[in-house]
């Protein structure tokens, strides 16, 4: 059912809706201020930056922290304001969910700003993972280069893993003999990133390291993931069928065959 | 003599009121966490994680299966149907003699596939794993395992399946709401300290009205057993487990039904297949392994209804699922032991596990003696029959005030039932709780106690399925069996 948004702006503005929640919002009691944020949410309509920067130096993490994530979607004046200082010090993976949901927003209204400069400005670890990981879901391709910079400098692991994962994410190819010249310095962690990473990225030389690297592993998780990866990037199934021809343990032909009927999976409708 | 039977009655008195006054701390603690979560998670946060599936975290949904012939299709069919964009459902066939694994073949046109099974987790051996060809389940995956005659088994075998960081532990007998999995991977989300499980109510099937697994309405159940069970179940999750959670002290996530981190799982080495309280085990396990690594976890409790289970109907399965966890119970302090009063497990030595040991496992033992000596007192023409009648009309009405103020949260979580008269049903039958259901429990606790001292091997107890779909036999493909 499609709502008559004109009766509706009718309504809110005869009864005076968005007035009465703002003044709500200004009471001293943390459920009413909850209720508030969330009603004036809800309404949008005439609802600015001002009204909800009342609640964002609040004590209540919570309601703070909802606060902060609505201002970035409704704000017209300094709306990425918060994203300049680490968001908030109790950041978390729903504050990822609120801000994605927010920028996706406003990416439909006009292209986002590079989020790269607020990589550069983060503290936090988890936040900077998170601006690194928008800036591969939102595909700033501009950014790449610098992100390749910073996979180049003493960062933590943790970061480097979501460097490699959003310069997959992003088809950045110059970052294929970087990752390879540096695989065997990093942790398990990166490593896999790195794998799934030249799936996306393809070419000759990412298929031929693949390859290699299937020859000197054991673990049987990142067999598989190998083999997945070089099924998308083999074209002609080349390297597939050598390796297909040479394996030398039953887990690996099951692995050969599962993958095989997994990437070509054709389902009846 | 005397002075034991003086001794005696003051013990009784300050268990009483340690156990009123624990209960009443927990009620406090409880309607705190429902109201922190009402305000924190509403439908918006919700749609935010159906609508950004890029971010969403994938769940495993893992349910075993034997000899579930009966139920089994319905409940595929309504896991299939959960409502989140990341999900895999993986049934565990555990060497089911019936047609369970034919049924599903059948009715999910499932192809068996070279699966490279990697076993991260003890389990007997998996024979096949099975696919559909049909893209509507392209979610369903199928385990073919070798009986391994326990639920813990089967759910290791599935963790080695499972892809995603985040696994469901069900029955095959529970149909969840079609929210559940948004609804139990909020609090994960919202935390900064890793979340290692997470529990929900569960409530009784018995009664609501099923359509190809689905709940078109809830009703309390109309038999008396399950009825019973459905207030125990609701003061559990909506006042213990809830004031427990509040401060990180919960000791188990219910088998029926949780939440579960996989990597901390695996970690702790899965489930124990020779524990007769795999639920209770896995969670002591978890919580050991965290903290002897000096790492923080949380343990979380929801108060929604997100999954209905079939209660037992009669007094013959009753009494089968109240000797196991009574047998599981006592097994968990023998396993468990370090726990207690132990520094090094914090609040879970310290608390909930001392707790557990005097108002959980010796309850029934004090219960039962109580009630002899009141006896032998009685027979001694020792009772002050005035005062006799006003102490129990007061520990009476302490236990259903309690059960009021269990189905008083329920309402305030939301309201399930149709109609307020069910609520009353509620409310009445919780006001013979004391006198009809709970000497019931008390002996089959002390039963199950009995047969872990004194009986060497166990007969695994099987719940006989009534199956609760209005689903005709025609609708299920391959079958020859009657669904009830």
């Amino acid at each position: 059912m499609k709502l008559n948004t004109h009766n509706y702006k009718e309504i809110l503005t005869a009864l005076s809706l968005p007035e009465f929640w703002e003044d709500q919002l200004s009471m001293n009691d943390v459920n009413t201020n909850s209720i508030a944020l969330r009603m004036l949410h809800g309404i949008k309509e005439n609802i600015t930056g001002g009204v909800i920067s009342r609640r964002i130096q609040t004590d209540n993490k919570d309601i703070r922290k909802f606060a902060k994530s609505m201002y970035l979607e409704i704000d017209s004046t300094d709306a990425f304001k918060f994203l300049e200082d680490d968001f908030d010090r109790d950041f978390n993976a729903l504050d990822e969910l609120r801000i994605h949901s927010a920028l996706k927003k406003r990416h439909h209204q006009k292209p986002l700003p590079p989020i790269i400069q607020w990589v550069n400005m983060a503290q936090k670890i988890e936040f900077k993972i998170f601006l690194i990981k928008e800036i591969g879901l939102f595909q700033q391709m501009d950014s790449a280069p610098q992100l390749l910079e910073l996979y180049l400098q003493k960062v933590d692991y943790s970061i480097k893993a979501q460097i490699v994962d959003t310069l997959g994410m992003l088809g950045y190819e110059k970052a294929v003999p970087i990752f390879i010249e540096s695989f065997n310095q990093n942790p398990q962690e990166v490593k896999d990133k790195i794998i799934d990473a030249f799936g996306k990225l393809g070419g000759e030389q990412a298929l031929r390291f693949l390859e290699n690297v299937y020859y000197q592993t054991y673990n049987k998780e990142t067999l598989v993931k190998i083999l997945r990866n070089i099924r998308s990037i083999d074209h002609d199934g080349r390297v597939y069928a050598k390796l297909e021809n040479s394996v030398s343990t039953e887990f690996e032909k099951i692995a050969i065959s599962y993958i095989e009927q997994d990437t070509a999976e054709i389902y009846e409708q | 003599m005397e002075n034991i039977a003086y001794s005696y009655q003051y013990l009784i008195y300050f268990y009483a009121t340690m156990i009123s006054v624990v209960y009443v701390t927990l009620a406090i603690l409880g309607y705190i966490n429902i109201t922190r979560s009402k305000i924190k998670y509403t439908r918006r946060e919700e749609d935010k994680l159906k609508n950004n599936p890029e971010i969403a975290p994938g769940i495993s949904v893992i349910a075993p299966a034997f000899n579930e012939e009966v139920i089994i299709i319905d409940n595929v069919n309504s896991l299939l149907s959960l409502d989140y964009p990341n999900f895999e459902v993986i049934i565990v066939n555990d060497g089911s003699k019936d047609k369970t694994l034919e049924l599903l073949i059948n009715n999910f046109e499932l192809r068996e596939i070279q699966f490279p099974y990697i076993e991260k987790v003890r389990s007997k051996p998996v024979k096949r794993v099975f696919k559909s060809n049909l893209f509507k389940y392209k979610r369903l995956i199928v385990v073919d395992k070798v009986n391994g005659g326990t639920k813990a088994d089967a759910m290791n075998a599935g963790l080695n399946v499972a892809k995603y960081n985040y696994f469901i532990n069900t029955d095959v007998d529970c149909i969840l709401a079609r929210d559940t999995l948004t609804k139990i991977i909020l609090p994960v989300l919202d935390s900064k300290i890793p979340v290692i499980a997470v529990g929900a109510t569960m409530r009784m099937v018995n009664g609501c009205e099923v359509n190809e697994g689905k709940i078109t309405s809830v009703t309390p159940p109309r038999s008396y057993f399950p009825l019973f069970q459905e207030t125990e179940y609701l003061r559990s999750y909506l006042v213990a487990k809830l004031g427990w959670s509040f401060i990180n002290c919960i000791p188990n996530v219910s088998g029926g039904f949780g939440l579960f981190h996989t990597p901390t799982v695996i970690k702790a080495r899965g489930f124990d297949p020779r524990s007769h309280a795999e639920d209770m085990d896995m969670t002591l396990r978890m919580i050991a392994n965290e903290r002897e690594n000096e790492r923080e976890y949380r343990i979380v409790q929801i108060p929604d209804s997100l999954c209905w289970t079939e209660g037992p109907p009669n007094l013959k399965i009753l009494a089968r699922q109240r000797k196991r966890w009574g047998r599981g119970l006592l097994q968990i302090f023998v396993v468990h032991r370090k726990f207690l009063f132990n520094p090094k497990y914090g609040r879970t030595g310290w608390i909930v596990m001392p707790y557990a040991l005097i108002f959980e496992l010796l309850a029934p033992i004090i219960e039962f003696t109580g009630f002899l000596f009141l006896v032998y007192l009685m027979l001694t023409n020792q009772v002050n029959f005035s005062t006799f009648w006003l102490m129990l009309l007061f520990v009476y009405l302490i236990g259903v005030t309690i059960s009021l103020i269990t189905i008083s949260y329920d309402l305030s979580v939301k309201k399930v039932y149709r109609s307020y008269t069910d609520y009353l049903w509620l409310i009445f039958f919780s006001s013979l709780e004391a006198l009809f259901y709970h000497p019931l429990i008390v002996i089959f606790s002390l039963k199950g106690y009995l047969e872990f001292l004194f009986l060497k091997e166990f007969k695994w107890g099987k719940m006989t399925r009534q199956g609760y779909s209005k689903s005709t036999p025609t609708e299920i493909i391959g079958t020859t069996s009657q669904k009830a």
